[in-house]
């Protein structure tokens, strides 16, 4: 008797240590995170019973606190609601000012331009020239269509842009990347064209600075903006011209065409010499090693306009 | 079986007050001896084996806890149950050892317990030795008065026939 109680005693204990085995394995494992969870949840409602037996004064100032906070949350609800009614009715007035407005545009005496500009999208093929892989490529092709060497562009050095000829991209015309001139058309082939950077020695542009006062913004003197194959400078401003660091330099035409300001840089240093004239340093906007898409920009003109009498005819009686 | 039952609700209310009040009741310091001395109330490897898997449960729901301490507690239990059988102390529930030995005894396991739970802390250096000594001093401060009002029911009950050993 004796004997097998002894015997059932540490067979307990080894039953202990075989569980605690196993449930090491098990948290190992991470098996008991369930279980955990479980347990945890039968333990939390006396455990919140005696926490608010135990501090009463806490959880008096908690619910003070939560109804506060409840007060506050539903002051702000009935403020965000007003504000969506007020925002509905200012909504609901600017969207009848504009069908007023539309109404009365489409009454008043139409205004079409003759010249517009064309936004031809491009991509950077190359920023070194005609790249080795493709020029055979373009050779056959151009072979096939009767084409001459030169109207390929393979010789170009430079940037090169996807879109030629073909597309209406002449040599001289704007490249764009959103408001801010990267370059100009150097030369153009049927499908492909070159592009020279503004920081380009060979390129030249008229601008004109713009002034940022803290009272506006105030269009200054004109200038030619030259490159300088690291940046830009601007010369033939009048000694009697107003430049200081920091100016924006804008595009004084597009093409010879006057439109929207195009952005060519910032002053980043402006000295006045001693010969009486002003020497400018111009730092591109733009960086056209890192681009891989630009736009460019063609001119044409607007072909409700130029249309022969009779198409014009057609034209308004469908509208 | 009704024993067992007792006893998980008194370990249940146990950890549920350590948790809901950890700023003045440390981990453990209820339920230690709650367990030894549940343990020892048995007489018996059911006792052991059952104490041993509430601290393995506990051990389970409060990962803090070492993985040493089920087996450290339930060994020094064994050790006990073991010799008290050897020396047939135990008769029908009454002990017959020293009336100071009957009262000290029971404390043992919640010492080793302890030593088991701080021990480990202490020579890695993870606990620093103030904080140590600190929460130490009022595990003492709250485990030994319990544990010895524990022991005192335990005997209560014994003198009354209360207990009885299978």
């Amino acid at each position: 008797m004796y004997r097998s109680q002894h015997n059932y005693i540490w067979l307990a204990f080894g039953a202990v240590v075989l569980m605690n085995s196993l449930a090491q394995a098990a948290e190992n494992l991470q098996l008991l995170s369930g279980l955990r969870v479980a347990i945890q949840d039968a333990l939390s409602p006396g455990r919140l019973v005696v926490a608010a037996f135990a501090n009463p004064e806490t959880t008096t100032e908690s619910s003070v606190q939560a109804m506060s906070e409840n007060h506050a949350t539903g002051s702000r609800i009935e403020l965000l609601e007003q504000q969506r009614r007020r925002l509905l009715i200012e909504n609901a007035q600017l969207t009848n000012q504009l069908r007023q407005h539309r109404a009365a545009q489409q009454a008043s005496v139409r205004y079409r331009p003759l010249a517009e500009f064309d936004l031809v999208l491009a991509r950077v093929l190359c920023h070194s020239g005609m790249p080795s892989s493709l020029t055979p490529a373009m050779i056959d092709a151009g072979r096939a269509h009767g084409m001459t060497r030169s109207e390929l562009v393979l010789d170009a050095k430079g940037i090169l842009l996807d879109q030629g000829g073909q597309e209406g991209v002449a040599s001289g015309r704007p490249v764009l990347t959103g408001s801010a001139v990267v370059g100009r058309i150097e030369r153009t082939g049927r499908w492909v064209s070159q592009l020279i950077p503004v920081s380009d020695p060979s390129f030249s542009a008229p601008v004109r600075l713009l002034h940022r006062t803290p009272g506006g913004t105030h269009l200054g003197e004109e200038g030619m903006l030259e490159g300088t194959g690291t940046g830009c400078r601007i010369v033939g401003l009048p000694d009697t011209a107003s430049v200081s660091k920091g100016d924006s330099v804008v595009s004084e035409s597009i093409d010879g065409l006057i439109g929207p300001p195009l952005f060519y840089g910032t002053v980043v240093e402006a000295r006045f010499q001693s010969a009486g004239e002003w020497s400018v340093d111009v730092e591109p906007t733009i960086n056209a090693e890192n681009l891989d898409r630009v736009v460019v920009v063609v001119p044409r003109l607007n072909k409700t306009r130029v249309a022969p009498p009779a198409q014009q005819t057609v034209q308004r009686s469908v509208r | 079986m009704k024993q067992a039952i007792v006893m998980t609700l008194l370990t249940w209310g146990a950890i549920m007050l350590e948790q809901a009040r950890p700023d003045v009741l440390p981990a453990d310091v209820l339920l230690l001896p709650l367990v030894s001395v549940g343990m020892l109330w048995h007489g018996h490897g059911f006792g052991i084996m059952f104490g041993g898997a509430l601290l393995v449960m506990d051990g389970i729901v409060r990962p803090h806890n070492v993985a040493l301490l089920p087996i450290a507690v339930a060994f020094t239990a064994t050790l006990i149950l073991s010799r008290q059988q050897s020396e047939d102390g135990v008769r029908n529930g009454r002990s017959t050892g020293s009336p100071l030995g009957r009262w000290i005894v029971p404390l043992f396991p919640v010492l080793v317990g302890m030593l088991a739970l701080f021990g480990p802390g202490l020579a890695t250096s993870q606990m620093p030795l103030e904080a140590a000594l600190s929460t130490l001093g009022r595990f003492l401060m709250i485990a030994v008065p319990w544990a010895l009002l524990l022991t005192g029911l335990m005997l209560l009950a014994g003198e009354f026939g209360l207990r009885k050993s299978t």
